[in-house]
């Protein structure tokens, strides 16, 4: 009886392990075994036709002196803090806004919302013509009497890498707002409401209790926008491909165009080891706080 | 349930409202209008710029509306952009990537929310940080292993990949929607003698439809809209999704904008339709990592 039951138990085992197979195999090959492989073109030289020819550290000898390489990672670091503090502020603010008793609630939430449901690409093409020195944000600029001049916000090398990360912050924020809107919904109104009774002013309700509260959603939120940002790539591409003079480029923009105009594979593959090591610390904080259930 | 908390912070609210804070009721309305507006605009911008000619922006300006609708714009975009078979190729792509995702990935959430099988944390944990990987680093092995299998310039890479990537995120939603799923109702299947394919396909995938719908309407979303992995994937500009061809387009009619514009609304009508008809679905989606 009991072997039976300890056979069930074995045979259900390996039914359901059977559901994993699939699944496994296609991240394996198609996710796994490139990123490792990754790793060792990283240290290679290698243009897709010959063989890669392992070649130590030659790459990141080179990434070390390469101006451009030092440009997009000052970029990068432009897009972690624009892209990671713009949505933050203003994604909390209108879900703060959002989570008193408002009519029309959804419409506001829907219209703040929409960009995100739009594909980068169709993004960067619209805010092209806006960010034309003709276009419409000069044309509002020059209406309200601030300047006369005819900015060209994405041939500027001053401007162009904060203008595209402006695009990127009306792309984001409805989703960074989402999250926080939900995040209120946890917090218990019962706290807020004690500390009213004694006295708190709104302010202080906010600094002292909500905002603590909405500790899961800042972790989320922070870190990551910082891995987005890191390996952002698909409005610098459509909108300046990194120009003028990579003034624009990011890690990414600058890793595609190695590996996929110049075919420098190896260089491209250091590139994005890059990226990865960037990242890492910030993609592990952010796992531990949505798994937090499933690592205990 | 949500719903509820909100209906419920709403009641507590407006019962204590006080004074200083009912005299600035109007003023979230001024900055949630504000910005809704401005956050409309460039969409508002490119729908206007479509309709209009281009001899019409030259000579009375970018900010006008058009004095007749031309809707001729679509044609060109439509047939001489190829608007219409890049849309096509879109949905070739997106729709297997989808389905494949959501399918496999409520196997897997399934199996492992059994507690059955060992290491099935280890399991969840690899798949979801396999979707954290950036992309640029996976991009020139994918390339390679596609021409050696000779599967580049096809959609079966590009379809492996999306798959690939998104099923660690599904996964995780769909494992925590299941767990939630009282172990009474598999029991008694199980008493009644059903094997375990059965117990996923009639108990659980009925269950878990609302978190299928979900995911199906974010990924579908998220997959419509890659441009990375078409672009290292695919050459041959007859095969290219929607994405690529409306970058094609802008190269094409560079000094036409109303071509582009209209382009860029063909481009994003798809997502925008299952963003509003499956609205309510997608926000449980989005937050479901996050509570």
């Amino acid at each position: 009886m009991l072997n039976a039951l300890a056979a069930g138990r074995r045979n259900r085992v390996a039914a359901l392990s059977r559901f994993l197979i699939i699944p496994i195999a296609i991240q394996g090959i198609w996710i796994w075994w490139p990123a490792v492989r990754s790793v060792f073109l990283a240290f290679t030289s290698w243009d897709g036709i010959l063989p890669p020819r392992f070649v130590g550290l030659k790459n990141f000898q080179v990434m070390s002196g390469d101006p451009v390489f030092q440009i997009a990672l000052v970029n990068n670091l432009k897009w972690a803090v624009g892209y990671t503090f713009a949505p933050l502020v203003l994604g909390l603010a209108l879900a703060v806004l959002l989570d008193r008793p408002i009519r029309g609630r959804n419409v506001y939430k829907s219209a703040i919302y929409v960009p995100c449901v739009l594909s980068l690409v169709a993004t960067a093409v619209i805010w092209s013509w806006i960010l034309q020195p003709e276009g419409l944000l000069n044309l509002i600029i020059h209406s309200l009497g601030l300047s006369q001049t005819q900015e060209a916000w994405l041939a500027d090398p001053n401007t162009v890498t904060w203008a595209i990360i402006a695009v990127a912050v009306w792309q984001t924020s409805g989703f960074v707002m989402v999250l926080y809107f939900a995040g209120l919904q946890a917090v218990p109104v019962e706290l807020e409401d004690a500390a009213r009774i004694d006295g708190a002013t709104a302010w202080q309700v906010f600094r002292k209790i909500t905002f603590p509260l909405l500790r899961p959603v800042h972790v989320v939120v922070l870190t990551g926008s910082v891995v987005a940002a890191v390996k952002t790539f698909d409005l610098v591409w459509v909108l300046t491909e990194g120009g003028p003079f990579y003034t624009s480029a990011t890690l990414a923009s600058y890793m595609y165009q190695k590996a996929f105009v110049g075919y420098r594979f190896g260089y491209a593959s250091a590139l994005s080891l890059v990226i990865l090591v960037i990242s890492l610390t910030f993609i592990v904080i952010y796992l531990r706080q949505v798994l937090a259930e499933e690592l205990e | 349930m949500r719903n509820a908390t909100v209906a419920r912070r709403d009641l507590v609210a407006a019962s204590r409202r006080p004074l200083s804070i009912r005299l600035n009721g109007i003023l979230p309305y001024v900055v949630l209008t504000t910005v809704s507006a401005i956050w409309l605009v460039p969409i508002g911008v490119a729908l206007i710029t479509a309709l209009r000619t281009m001899g019409d922006i030259i000579q009375r300006g970018f900010i006008a509306l058009p004095q007749q609708l031309n809707v001729a714009n679509f044609g060109t975009a439509w047939e001489q952009g190829s608007m219409a078979q890049d849309l096509l190729n879109s949905f070739l792509i997106t729709i297997p990537s989808v389905a494949g995702t959501v399918f496999l990935a409520s196997m897997v959430a399934f199996a492992l929310a059994q507690r059955r099988i060992p290491g099935s944390r280890f399991v969840l944990i690899a798949l979801i940080t396999g979707s954290m990987m950036p992309p640029q680093m996976l991009s020139i092995p994918i390339y390679e292993l596609a021409n050696q299998l000779q599967i580049y310039d096809t959609y079966v890479p590009l379809i492996l990949v999306h798959i690939g990537f998104q099923i660690g995120f599904c996964t995780f939603v769909l494992h925590n929607y299941i767990r939630t799923i009282p172990a009474a109702l598999t029991d008694a299947a199980l008493t009644d003698g059903a094997s375990t394919w059965r117990i996923y396909w009639s108990v659980i995938l009925p269950l878990a439809r609302p978190a299928l719908a979900a995911m199906t309407a974010l990924e579908f979303t998220w997959i419509f809209n890659d441009y990375f992995w078409a672009i290292v994937l695919i050459r041959n500009n007859a095969l290219v999704p929607v994405t690529v061809g409306l970058v094609n387009l802008q190269g094409l009619y560079k000094v036409d904008w109303s071509v582009q514009a209209a382009g860029a609304v063909l481009a994003i009508i798809p997502t925008l339709v299952v963003y509003l008809a499956l609205q309510r679905y997608f926000e449980k989606g989005l937050t479901a990592g996050v509570h």
